[in-house]
């Protein structure tokens, strides 16, 4: 396998090069999560029947696990060196998937490969006597199962709307970033805005509107969201810079709908849980 | 507290810092009494000039990358003070003081203008602990990075159980700082990872060090096989500093939303 793993990487290349980057929107629901429950399925067979097998054992060994990890970490290095943008070019950086590393064929593949390693390595591991997992190993392990695999199908199901909310006027609409409209399940209104400043040096703190959400009167401001459903999130992200500062006009409100959100918050949960498992287990085997 | 009074804060730390480590030198065989209580007096004097500033500003000092670097200094003492106390590593005090002085003077010689008012996305609870924790592990691996130089210098394996331990710690804190990051992005911009660049140098530097770790549950079957697991921290550190302030310098940060940390 480890031999193989190079073969893996110049195909994901030369795919790339050929075909250019992933679309996401191809695994939309109910795509994404029939692959996973195929994913666990298929490592679930695999393990059983031939988990004794050489290839099987170098699928879930620590020295795959290096070479992938550090793979990945190659490949943000490469994409966090170039600008990232959504246009489409014809020019080389741009066949190469660097400008937009994240949805690019090799880095898409070499997490596939690390969710693959963490399924195979956490059903191998379940399969030993309950008293054998390690609640460490198995929280920090699922966790970043869930967290990589909500993140990665999830992608597919998320939007990032904006939205402009006026006063006096309702709107249903929002925009994506490429100007698409699409239409909100809801109504928004600017009620209210106020401003928030700083008395040493008049500078921003704080801005907070208070929006009418289908005639209910919700408050939003920075770091403060407000859940809308349950997969919509709706942020404040900008005003009326040029208005007083009461008197905005409009605000723009960005909403995020992630139907995916709940297991990678989990999954972050689980491997903070797992990781200070680690901490505190050395902690104690130390005294 | 204000900045103006960060010059006689530090010289009397870094001296207190360097007669501690000339005391580290003198005595070899085990953690010196004087090097410890040296360090630890210029360690308060030092927390009590950013203790002081922080009250001054009336926020926590962690805005800027002035401001990060005067924490990153103020653990790297902490962290080579504890690394010195638990191995006795007679060098670890002298390596970390002279990093911790390396940002000390940086930020003397560019002086960073710091306002009193945060802006609204760094408004958050999780301000401090993202950043402080982040700091933290920073340091730790600064130390852990000293280590793997010493390691590779002197091509032996030794140093490997306290990098090790540095590692495991430091990883622990550095997840802790990512993912506390996580769920402040998801509050803030809506999204818990977005590949926002100085998110894609964390995960970087996050995947080498968790290589290391699984790198260090491997066999060691050659006699050079110390090499691969230094070349990580090595690898690691470079990389963490990228993620720091390297990042800033990049064509793609114009597009950060971390930018305003400047």
């Amino acid at each position: 396998m480890k031999a193989r793993t190079p073969t893996y990487v110049i195909a994901l290349v030369i795919l790339q090069l050929v075909f250019g980057n992933l679309e996401p929107r191809l695994f939309a629901f109910p795509i994404n999560f029939a692959l996973l429950v195929s994913l666990i399925a298929v490592c679930a067979v695999v393990e059983r029947e031939y988990g004794k097998q050489q290839w099987v054992k170098a699928l879930r060994s620590t020295d795959l696990s290096v070479i992938s990890l550090c793979l990945i970490a190659v490949w943000c290095v490469a994409g966090g060196c170039v600008p990232q943008t959504d246009a489409v070019s014809s020019g080389w950086l741009y066949r190469t998937g660097l400008t937009q590393f994240a949805t690019s064929l090799p880095f898409v593949g070499l997490l596939a490969l690390l969710l693959v390693q963490l399924t195979m390595i956490i059903i191998h591991r379940l399969r030993r006597p309950a008293r054998q997992w390690g609640f460490t190993f198995i929280a920090a392990h699922a966790g970043l199962w869930l967290a990589l695999a909500a993140g990665l199908m999830g992608s597919a199901d998320m939007k990032d709307l904006r939205c402009i909310a006026m006063r006096g006027q309702e709107t249903r609409t929002a925009y994506d970033k490429k100007g698409r409209i699409n239409a909100l399940p809801y109504a928004v209104e600017l009620k209210d805005f106020r401003v928030e400043r700083s008395e040493a040096d008049h500078s921003v703190v704080q801005y907070e509107a208070a929006i009418a959400l289908d005639g209910e009167r919700i408050s939003i401001s920075v770091n403060n969201p407000h859940a809308a459903t349950w997969q919509d999130k709706l942020y404040l992200v900008s005003y009326d810079h040029n208005a007083p500062d009461d008197g905005t006009t409009y605000c723009v409100l960005q909403i995020v709908r992630q139907p995916w959100q709940a297991p990678m918050c989990l999954g972050i949960t689980l491997l903070l849980c797992g990781v200070g498992g680690m901490l505190l287990s050395k902690i104690q085997a130390k005294q | 507290m204000t900045w103006t009074h960060f010059l006689p804060f530090s010289i009397a730390a870094v001296l207190l810092w360097a007669a501690g480590a000339a005391a580290a030198l003198l005595h070899r065989e085990k953690a010196s009494r004087a090097s410890l209580w040296l360090t630890g007096i210029g360690i308060i004097i030092y927390s009590v000039f950013v203790a002081g500033l922080w009250v001054g500003l009336e926020r926590p000092p962690l805005r800027t990358l002035g401001e990060t670097r005067l924490w990153y200094s103020l653990f790297m003492v902490v962290s080579g003070w504890l690394v010195y106390r638990r191995w006795a590593y007679c060098w670890m005090p002298l390596f970390s003081g002279v990093v911790a002085t390396v940002f000390i003077v940086i930020n003397l010689l560019r002086p960073e203008i710091h306002d009193q008012s945060l802006m609204p996305a760094l408004q958050s609870a999780w301000f401090v602990p993202h950043v402080t924790v982040y700091m933290f592990s920073y340091s730790l691996f600064g130390c852990a990075f000293l280590l793997a130089v010493a390691g590779l210098w002197q091509g032996k394996a030794a140093y490997l159980p306290s990098t090790d331990a540095l590692v495991r710690i430091g990883l622990a804190f550095l997840t802790f700082g990512m993912l506390s990051g996580c769920f402040w992005a998801k509050q803030a911009w809506g999204h818990y990872w977005s590949w926002d660049p100085k998110e894609t140098w964390a995960a970087a530097t996050w995947a080498v060090y968790l290589a290391y770790l699984h790198c260090r549950l491997r066999p060691a079957s050659e006699p050079a096989a110390h090499r691969l697991p230094y070349a990580c921290l090595v690898i690691g550190f470079l990389l963490l500093q990228m993620c720091w302030y390297g990042v800033n310098y990049l064509p793609a940060a114009a597009e950060s939303m971390h930018s305003y940390m400047e």
